[in-house]
């Protein structure tokens, strides 16, 4: 299947072949997305519902999509905030404070149910888990993503220098972490 | 990766990959799901918005508006403890022959029984005057 640029996708959607573009849209975003949202809440199912969510207020937003911000940007700002949004949540609706959300999490990752990391990539997941949550968006988007500071900074509202001094953070303590210090 | 190396060598030496895997055939059903979900909830709104729920919202709305307002308007069925006790004392007791009442006690099947104890717990709850109570018997 040809994938369509973002522009082609977003002209194609406010002809009558909004439904269609927008199969086309989920289709070429929803790995990324999936990818980045399971980072954060580490549970496939969890990440699933996420995606859903995400993927359905991009469905109601386009509609009124401000074409100035580039579409990959809005989407993962989007998703940004519904994982942030859903582990708030997570945490309220059970009254579980902040280390054990991370200690689910982390339980998780050791039971190792869709996850096909070996040690290294267990030990270095685990140690994300200990990161401040925004730190840890920063060094999953800057590590994983690959997405440039600029970028970041759009989709996270951040200034480039505190992106760079927050994944700087991240990163020494991540080693320091899988060095065992 | 080229900053890394100098942040955190060791980090920057392992091979980066996606560890998180999606259970087999996700990404074929991801896209019905979302567009499922989304007729679902367009579904569930414009029924909402549909003639029939709209009616029958307002005839709800309408019910407990009456309900309320009759509620509130009798306010002759609202009456005092002490109105009815001057009532009885007025137009009832007069009425009933005591004899008769003793008797009806005797023979009644309803079968009363207390505790001396609770006896006295009760007459010392109904805020009696003691010295008359001492003066009856």
């Amino acid at each position: 299947m040809a994938e369509y640029s973002d522009k082609e996708l977003l002209e194609m959607f406010h002809t009558d072949q909004s439904s269609y573009a927008f199969n086309l849209l989920v289709r070429k975003y929803q790995k990324k997305i999936y990818a980045h949202v399971r980072r954060i809440v580490i549970d496939h199912d969890d990440a699933n519902d996420v995606v859903q969510n995400i993927f359905i207020k991009v469905w109601k937003g386009l509609e009124k999509f401000n074409e100035d911000s580039e579409l990959y940007t809005w989407i993962y700002r989007i998703s940004v905030n519904e994982s942030l949004t859903f582990l708030k949540k997570k945490r309220t609706k059970f009254f579980i404070p902040i280390h054990n959300v991370e200690k689910e999490m982390s339980d998780k990752i050791d039971a190792g149910e869709h996850f096909s990391g070996d040690e290294i990539e267990k030990k270095l997941q685990k140690a994300l888990l200990t990161l401040p949550e925004k730190q840890r968006i920063v060094f999953n988007l800057r590590y994983y993503d690959e997405m440039p500071y600029e970028e970041m900074s759009k989709v996270l509202g951040t200034s480039v220098g505190a992106l760079k001094a927050s994944y700087h953070i991240a990163a020494k303590k991540i080693e320091e972490n899988l060095l065992g210090r | 990766m080229e900053e890394l190396k100098n942040i955190a060598p060791h980090l920057s030496q392992l091979t980066k990959k996606d560890a998180f895997a999606a259970p087999e055939g996700y990404f074929d059903e991801l896209p019905s799901m979302i567009q499922d979900r989304i007729i679902a909830n367009s579904r569930t709104k414009s029924r909402f918005l549909s003639p029939v729920w709209s009616l029958g919202t307002l005839g709800i709305a309408a019910v407990c508006v009456v309900v309320f307002f009759i509620g509130k308007s009798p306010e002759v069925n609202e009456v005092s403890k002490q109105e009815v006790a001057a009532y009885v004392n007025d137009n009832i007791e007069m009425e009933f022959d005591e004899t008769l009442l003793a008797e009806e006690l005797a023979t009644s099947k309803n079968e009363f029984s207390a505790s001396e104890a609770s006896l006295e717990d009760y007459i010392l709850n109904q805020d009696i005057d003691e010295n008359l109570l001492r003066e009856e018997i």
